[in-house]
């Protein structure tokens, strides 16, 4: 499976939501991470078909997935960002209808179901309706109905938005088991979700692509501008106005600063080995207060 | 490093004291916080439901002046009979707009708007006698458009055929409108008035026949269900509706 | 398909506001429908001494009755319910009569034109005129109450239940998807460009039969309990409505023509109105645009009708308009043909043409449509 995106761009207005954006994708997990209105969501509905490309084209093994049309979408599983839901549908029912719409026929759709519900955990609520689930039951049911027609390009926006630490480690780890045999799109800002399981990175800014690759070799990038600064809890504000300041650790009367420079920052600094949330801090330093949580 | 369990943790943190401050301090805190508490801007409910319209529900200000124009343009462009004009188009403006009125509501922002400073009911009430009082103006001014220009209106009639509609029309949409989504509510009650127009204007001599103390009893009981609806939507009883 | 095209019915069906809205139109259409059968009992047996053919010696009776009960209104006396009877047939058959003197006049006076003018449109359509207004059949005489009350509810209330059930259940198709957010489902699935677009308008068109069914069903209970099932070959004149049709059908074969045509522009509204939908951003404006295209014919002909001038391009807006098409009424009342390459196409063909056009076409363009579509938010 091989699916390419050619000098993409998607405009609304005079606005590049996405700016001419090149890259390729084999079986594996990938990350999109990028921060809120960086093109996240327009990428992947036009992965999705839900929205066309204002130029350029995207295809897999080598056809244009807007003429191969249902075939195309036979082959993908989406779950949207904001999923609305039939709110007088069970669990069932709405699993079912999605089934249909995906051409399974009913007893295929009914064995998937029951698997399915068993691994998103909604067994015991399969019967009740869709309108009184939780937020996080919603984001399982949504991701259950990527599933059912075993998709070979999956694309998932900002799944684990809403799930807790508990629910999120286990579609993690669901994530990571199902990606032999398929491409795995999955957009976030939170880093945790991609840290161990993508494969590559892709880092968005502004609709363009700033950097898709391996994570350890991104977090090569980074190298020797990370650093550790312990210093007194008054000193805070200054090294917030001076550096990029990433997790602030309180022992006793003293702070450590996780700080990201190119330069030594006091010299009292030491160097540390960096992680994925000082890459994402160190590309998206106006975000910086919205910043990446870490769970 | 070891970590600790349970009861050592509570030991541990027993050592430590906290002192609470005195309540002469606090007091004191308060009242010099107190100066920098903003105050309260009055905002007249009626202002702020005036500006809301404007701002909101251009919809509403528009089908007043359609309704006006296609009035006007039916009887004496088009030589249409005024009084099953008043029939069939003078609940609309009011019925339409009730749609906007319950907006709120129907998309779910009860929740944020229970935590304004009007409550959700005064500003339903409140934007109704606006949109009320407003339509009537308007019909007031066709009415007297009509008499002067053409014929004269007859205040029997009028009760026939614009008091009674107007009223039961309007009065069957509010309660649809509390009990279900006033996306519906608002055409089915225009479904309901068209085709009962549609049926008197083809059965007209029936209607006529039908004496005027039956209309006065129409009129008094939509009034009383008019006011039966403004005590339900008062208790709030339209948070709770179907979808 | 089949598990699509249930689950949009069901879709369809779980609304609760078609409930509510049908409710509130049967209660309409049955108040003031009380009947009392033992009195139409009576005035049925009074008809049927005179049902059958009209012969001469049937119309001279009934000259004179008609003759007496004049000098008897002529000088104030009073009618027995029983010489007012007779008196209402007499003058029902006198109306008939004369109408077929008229139509014979009329003939005549067509076969003249036919001759002097060369062949042309308007010798076309004179002849087609000639044929039908010679075919009409009224020697015989029937009492035709409950099949013209069944007719009745046509063009009074069905029509108008059906457009209004439509424009409530199916206006929000597409436009609910949308704004709940369930387009993103179904534009990114296999089928969901595709065959659940042709399933939902397969629902639309079922959910349109369906209440047609019921309200027919309804009004044929209706009148067939208060004034029982017999009338149905008298012919379509004997109504009074429909005096001056130069149709030649009898009343069975011109309620079964009727609910047809209704059918057919019924569901030609329906595929518009799901079209509508799929456009349309929000359910409001989706049932508000279904709304006024039906609407705004209902009120202009009723409001401009009313008051007797109707202006001429009113006129030809109104006659060309689904409403129009689905009251039927009004395609049968008189002779209306329009030109086509030189041959007169009767109003009543042409509707059905147009209908099943606007089927095709906007069946086609909302295929097409969602094929292309984009999500909207
Ligand atoms: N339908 C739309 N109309 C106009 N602008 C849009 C639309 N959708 C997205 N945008 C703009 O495109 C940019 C990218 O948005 P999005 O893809 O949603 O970002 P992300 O998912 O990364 O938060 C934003 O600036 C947003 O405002
Ligand atoms: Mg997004």
């Amino acid at each position: 499976m091989n699916l390419a995106i050619e000098h993409v761009t998607k405009k609304y207005g005079n606005h590049h939501a996405i700016d001419d954006i090149s890259c390729e994708f084999s079986n594996g997990v990938y990350g999109i991470l990028g921060a809120n209105g960086s093109g996240k969501t327009t990428l992947m509905r036009m992965l999705a078909t839900v929205t066309t490309p204002t130029a350029g084209i995207i295809r897999v093994n080598g056809k244009n997935i807007l003429s191969l049309g249902d075939d195309y979408r036979d082959m993908i599983g989406y779950l949207p960002q904001h999923i609305g839901l039939y709110k007088n549908f069970t669990a069932d029912k709405f699993l079912h209808y999605i089934a249909a719409l995906k051409g399974l026929s009913k007893k295929e759709a009914a064995l998937k179901i029951e698997e399915l519900l068993d691994l998103v955990n909604l067994m015991d609520v399969r019967k009740k309706k869709v309108g009184t689930f939780s937020g996080g039951m919603k984001q399982r049911i949504g991701i259950a109905q990527a599933l059912l027609n075993d998709p070979k390009i999956l694309i998932v926006d900002e799944p684990t938005a809403g799930l807790d630490p508990k629910e999120r480690i286990r579609f993690r780890n669901l994530l990571s088991s199902i990606s032999g045999e398929r491409i795995v799109l999955l957009s976030t800002h939170i880093v945790s979700d991609i840290e161990f399981i993508a494969k590559e990175v892709l880092i968005l800014k502004n609709g363009r692509l700033l950097h898709k690759r391996n994570p350890q070799e991104l977090l090569h990038e980074i190298a020797g501008k990370v650093w550790l600064v312990t210093t007194a809890e008054s000193e805070i504000p200054r090294y917030q106005d001076m550096f990029k300041v990433g997790n602030i650790v309180r022992s006793e009367s003293r702070v450590e600063l996780r700080i990201i420079s190119d330069d030594r920052p006091s010299l009292a600094a030491i160097l540390t080995t960096p992680n994925l949330e000082d890459l994402y801090l160190y590309f998206f330093e106006e975000d910086f207060d919205a910043g990446p949580v870490k769970v | 490093m070891i970590k600790p369990n349970d009861q050592e943790l509570e030991e541990w943190l027993n050592e430590f004291t906290i002192e609470y401050p005195s309540e002469e301090k606090i007091e004191q805190t308060i009242a010099m916080l107190h100066h920098y508490v903003p105050k309260k801007k009055k905002v007249h409910l009626f202002r702020q439901v005036y500006k809301e319209l404007l701002g909101v529900s251009r919809v509403f200000w528009m089908t007043n002046l359609i309704y006006l124009a296609a009035g006007i343009g039916f009887i004496f462009i088009g030589g249409g009979n005024p009084y099953i004009t008043l029939f069939l188009l003078a609940p609309l403006p009011v019925l339409i707009s009730l749609i906007d009125v319950f907006r709120g509501r129907d998309e779910g922002m009860i929740e944020l708007e229970l935590s304004f400073k009007h409550s959700p009911s005064q500003l339903i009430l409140s934007k109704l006698a606006t949109i009320g009082l407003f339509n009537l103006v308007c019909n007031v001014l066709l009415i007297a458009v009509i008499h002067i220009f053409t014929e004269h209106i007859l205040l029997s009639s009028l009760l026939k055929y614009w008091v009674v509609p107007y009223m039961v029309s309007i009065s069957l949409c509010l309660f649809l409108s509390i009990k279900f989504r006033a996306v519906f509510a608002a055409p089915i009650s225009i479904a309901i008035l068209f085709s009962l127009g549609m049926a008197i204007s083809q059965m007209a001599q029936v209607y006529e026949a039908v004496p005027t103390g039956m209309f006065l009893f129409l009129f008094m009981a939509a009034l009383f269900v008019l006011g039966l609806e403004v005590k339900m939507i008062y208790k709030g009883a339209y948070h709770e509706f179907s979808d | 398909m089949l598990g699509l095209l249930k689950f949009e019915l069901y879709k369809i069906y779980k609304q609760k506001s078609i409930y509510i809205l049908f409710a509130l139109l049967i209660a309409i259409i049955s108040t003031g429908g009380w009947i009392d059968r033992s009195s139409e009992k009576v005035i049925y047996q009074g008809y049927q001494k005179w049902e059958g053919k009209l012969t001469a010696e049937k119309i001279n009776k009934l000259d004179r009755i008609r003759e007496d009960g004049n000098k008897k209104s002529d000088t104030g006396q009073e009618f027995t319910f029983k010489e007012h009877l007779l008196y209402s047939i007499s003058m029902v058959i006198f109306q008939q009569t004369n109408f077929t003197e008229e139509r014979n006049k009329e003939i005549t006076q067509l076969k003249e034109k036919i001759q002097q003018t060369p062949l042309s449109y308007k010798k076309r359509q004179d002849e087609l005129k000639k044929d039908m207004l010679s075919s009409i059949d009224t020697s015989d005489f029937y009492y035709p109450k409950g099949p013209a009350i069944m007719l009745d509810m046509i063009y009074t209330f069905g029509f108008v239940i059906t457009a209004f059930m439509t424009i409530i259940g199916i206006g929000p198709i597409f436009s609910k998807e949308y704004s709940s957010g369930m387009d993103q489902f179904l534009l990114s699935s296999k089928y969901g460009r595709s065959k659940a677009v042709t399933a939902k308008i397969l629902a639309s068109l079922l959910f349109i039969l369906s209440v047609i069914a019921m309200w027919s069903l309804y009004s044929v209970a209706r009148s067939a309990y208060s004034f029982g099932l017999h009338g149905w070959k008298s012919s379509i004149q004997s109504v009074i409505q429909f005096l001056e049709s130069p149709y030649p059908f009898s009343l069975s074969s011109a309620f079964t023509l009727m609910m047809m045509i209704h059918v057919i522009a019924a569901l030609a509204f329906g595929v518009l109105v799901v079209f509508i939908s799929a456009v349309s951003k929000k359910v409001i404006v989706s049932v508000l645009t279904s709304g006024v295209i039906f609407g705004l014919p209902l009120v202009l002909d009723t409001v401009l009708d009313y008051g007797g001038t109707k202006k001429v391009w009113v006129d030809r807006f109104i006659s060309f308009s689904i409403y129009q098409f689905m009251k039927v009424k009004e395609l049968f009342v008189g002779f209306r043909t329009y030109n086509f390459f030189g041959y007169p196409v009767l109003q009543p063909i042409l509707a059905v043409i147009l209908s099943f056009l606007t089927i095709i076409l906007f069946w086609f363009i909302t295929q097409w449509i969602m094929k292309k579509k984009q999500i909207t938010v």
